[in-house]
């Protein structure tokens, strides 16, 4: 993860929400991280191999987002940026489609950003304007 | 997987050209790069990394050796030698030693000798010794493609081409085989000032034997040949003259033309450019006159075929189906020529469907302007078996008419026409991806082959995409093939680069947005 704030911690979500019996869609991961600003930005992440459905991958994020808002609710205004990782690229259809699948979290609907697998550097430039630079 | 439209890959393999690979070095903003010429030849790449270089060197490579033919001779060009800025000098083509009548009948005998393949190495020795000097002497082809970039790229010297920092060569490399099998290959090497050229032909059946000879042999042009060769009036010259018509591709139609990128310009304003020409020309000697204005070789001839549209020339029936499927599916209107009576060149106007009226190209759309000398030219002008280079066939084009473009490009093929193109589109692209997806999937056998009469579909091995592409820290730029991918199409990476890169951005916009607001609303409640 090169150019992604050292200071950061990073969670299984699969492995927590089967240690905690707890059912549903989930994303795969959640980042928390502390931007230059010292701002907790929370980045609950998807990876997508084959086709991503962005209604699909919208709800995963949610679940992601939400466990991660639980963790941190006294937190003030932390940032949500979710983000798709996907291994095939992606069509115009299926980013118009994600971006209008909004994340709801504490009152906001956040974009999903996209990153493609394998490339360098892939999160830090999805991530670029919260010190990952 | 069934190959469609087999009926007609067989009509059009009359009309299969030639493999050619070209090689280049140190030529433009290129620093080394190969490439094959496929039936679909796609230049693609950011901008200043040599597409354009390319397909004017391909544009000038065809004219001087005639689109390719499998013995590279001058009397292959398209528009004979006199229109050329060069002639081969005739001495270059005597031999040394004079060819006995005796060696010369033998010859003619070979060539009469019916399932007898006829061969290079059947020609006269002193002939062929004579061929070969003449093909490896640099006054010859080399000076001819010299001269030929000079007018191509409208500049003063070779040297303006060489990449720099000089000293540097720049080398041109060309190799036409048949079926994998090398016909002959062409080298040149130039630092601007002298000009080295190394070239060889190897031996190759010229005319088969059989059935397929026969109406050579039975032809005017062979008993002109036969009867001279019997008198013993001959000249080397006259034999190089007559016997690659005889044998090398006869009857086939393999002219090359070239659309600029500012072809929609060119289109409005070609009539007052010409005539401004002229008037000028007619003041030399009144007025001192410093400089003449010039164009590039590409832009000129493009010019020239415009100033000489004649609009009761006819081309291929299939071409002008073609033409006409572009005005009805993208234009909704068709190009009509108008011939004026006064200065003599014609004015092309658009009649759109829906009101039937006439619009001159100044006032119609860019993309009417764009699209009318490529409906012009496969209306009356390229044939198939000819070769078509378009700049940025995408140019002023709505995507939905860019991606029927592809269709257009597609069906080019399929008739026999040789294409290549230099895009930025990734509509077209993902449009070229979809037609060879379909090429792959083929048609159901049994399929009349009348039911689509402008079939579009391509292989996978008639496309050749290439990616034109520099590193920060590179000499130059490099070439390299996109292979086709079932998934991923034709395009290139960076293009889904830039795509990604401008959602993100619109996605961190609307997250600012939604957290400002968000920031607004809890200050509010406080």
């Amino acid at each position: 993860m090169t150019g992604v704030p050292s200071s950061r911690v990073i969670v299984d979500v699969e492995r927590v929400f089967a240690s905690r019996r707890i059912a549903g869609r989930r994303c795969d991961f959640v980042l928390f991280l502390q931007s230059a600003g010292s701002v907790l930005v929370i980045v609950p992440v998807e990876l997508e191999s084959g086709d991503a459905d962005a209604s699909q991958v919208a709800e995963q994020l949610q679940a992601g987002a939400e466990f991660a808002a639980g963790i941190v609710s006294n937190t003030p205004a932390p940032t949500f940026r979710p983000v798709l990782f996907h291994g095939q690229g992606l069509h115009p259809k299926q980013r118009k489609d994600l971006n209008r699948a909004k994340v709801r979290i504490q009152g906001v609907g956040f974009s999903i950003e996209t990153a493609r697998c394998g490339r360098p550097r892939n999160l830090a430039q999805a991530l670029s304007p919260h010190g990952a630079a | 997987m069934s190959s469609p439209g087999t009926t007609e890959a067989a009509d059009t393999a009359e009309l299969r050209h030639p493999d050619v690979r070209i090689e280049v070095r140190n030529f433009g903003p290129v620093a080394a790069g190969d490439l094959d010429l496929r039936p679909l030849t796609v230049f693609v790449g950011p901008s200043n990394t040599g597409k354009t270089y390319l397909a004017i060197l391909i544009y000038a490579l065809h004219r001087v050796f005639g689109g390719f033919p499998k013995f590279p001779l001058p009397r292959h060009f398209p528009y004979g030698t006199f229109l050329l800025p060069f002639a081969i000098d005739r001495r270059n083509l005597e031999v040394e030693k004079p060819i006995s009548n005796k060696a010369l009948q033998r010859m003619v005998e070979k060539l009469s000798t019916e399932d007898r393949p006829f061969k290079l190495s059947d020609l006269p020795k002193g002939l062929r010794e004579a061929m070969e000097s003449s093909f490896n002497d640099p006054n010859a082809f080399g000076a001819g493609l010299t001269t030929e970039l000079q007018r191509c790229f409208d500049i003063g010297s070779v040297s303006e081409v060489i990449r720099r920092p000089q000293p540097r060569d720049a080398g041109i490399s060309l190799k036409v085989s048949d079926r994998e099998r090398e016909l002959w290959q062409f080298g040149m090497s130039s630092s601007g000032k002298e000009t080295t050229v190394n070239s060889r032909v190897r031996d190759m059946v010229l005319l088969p034997g059989g059935g397929a000879a026969e109406s050579v042999r039975r032809s005017r042009r062979f008993e002109r040949l036969r009867v001279l060769a019997e008198r013993g009036r001959y000249a080397p010259y006259v034999l190089l003259q007559e016997l690659p018509k005889l044998v090398a591709d006869p009857g086939k139609s393999r002219e090359t033309f070239y659309l600029p990128a500012v072809r929609g310009g060119i289109m409005q304003s070609h009539r007052v450019i010409a005539s401004a020409l002229v008037a000028r020309s007619t003041r030399a000697g009144f007025e001192d006159i410093p400089q003449i204005p010039t164009f590039s070789g590409g832009v000129a001839d493009f010019m020239q075929r415009l100033i000489l549209f004649d609009q009761d020339e006819t081309g291929s029936e299939r071409m002008a189906e073609m033409a006409a499927a572009l005005e009805r599916e993208t234009l909704a209107g068709r190009i009509l020529t108008i011939r004026s009576s006064t200065g003599g060149y014609p004015e092309f106007v658009y009649r759109a469907k829906e009101t039937e009226q006439e619009i001159r190209l100044t006032r119609a759309s860019s993309m009417v302007s764009e699209l009318a000398p490529v409906v012009l030219f496969l209306r009356g002008v390229v044939s198939p078996g000819d070769t078509l280079i378009i700049e940025e066939p995408e140019a002023h084009l709505h995507p939905a008419a860019q991606t029927r473009m592809a269709m257009t490009l597609a069906r080019l093929v399929r008739a026999g026409v040789r294409v290549v193109v230099t895009t930025h589109s990734d509509w077209l692209l993902r449009e070229i991806a979809n037609l060879i997806r379909e090429g792959e999937i083929g048609k159901p056998a049994g399929e009349p082959a009348d039911r689509d009469a402008l079939p579009a579909w391509l292989s996978p091995h008639e496309v050749g995409i290439w990616l034109f592409s520099r590193e920060m820290d590179a000499a130059g730029s490099r070439i390299e093939e996109i292979p086709f991918d079932r998934v991923e199409g034709v395009e290139p990476r960076d293009y889904e680069e830039v795509a990604e890169a401008l959602y993100n951005r619109s996605a961190e916009l609307q997250n600012q947005l939604a957290e400002a607001e968000r920031n607004e609303r809890e200050q509010d409640t406080r």
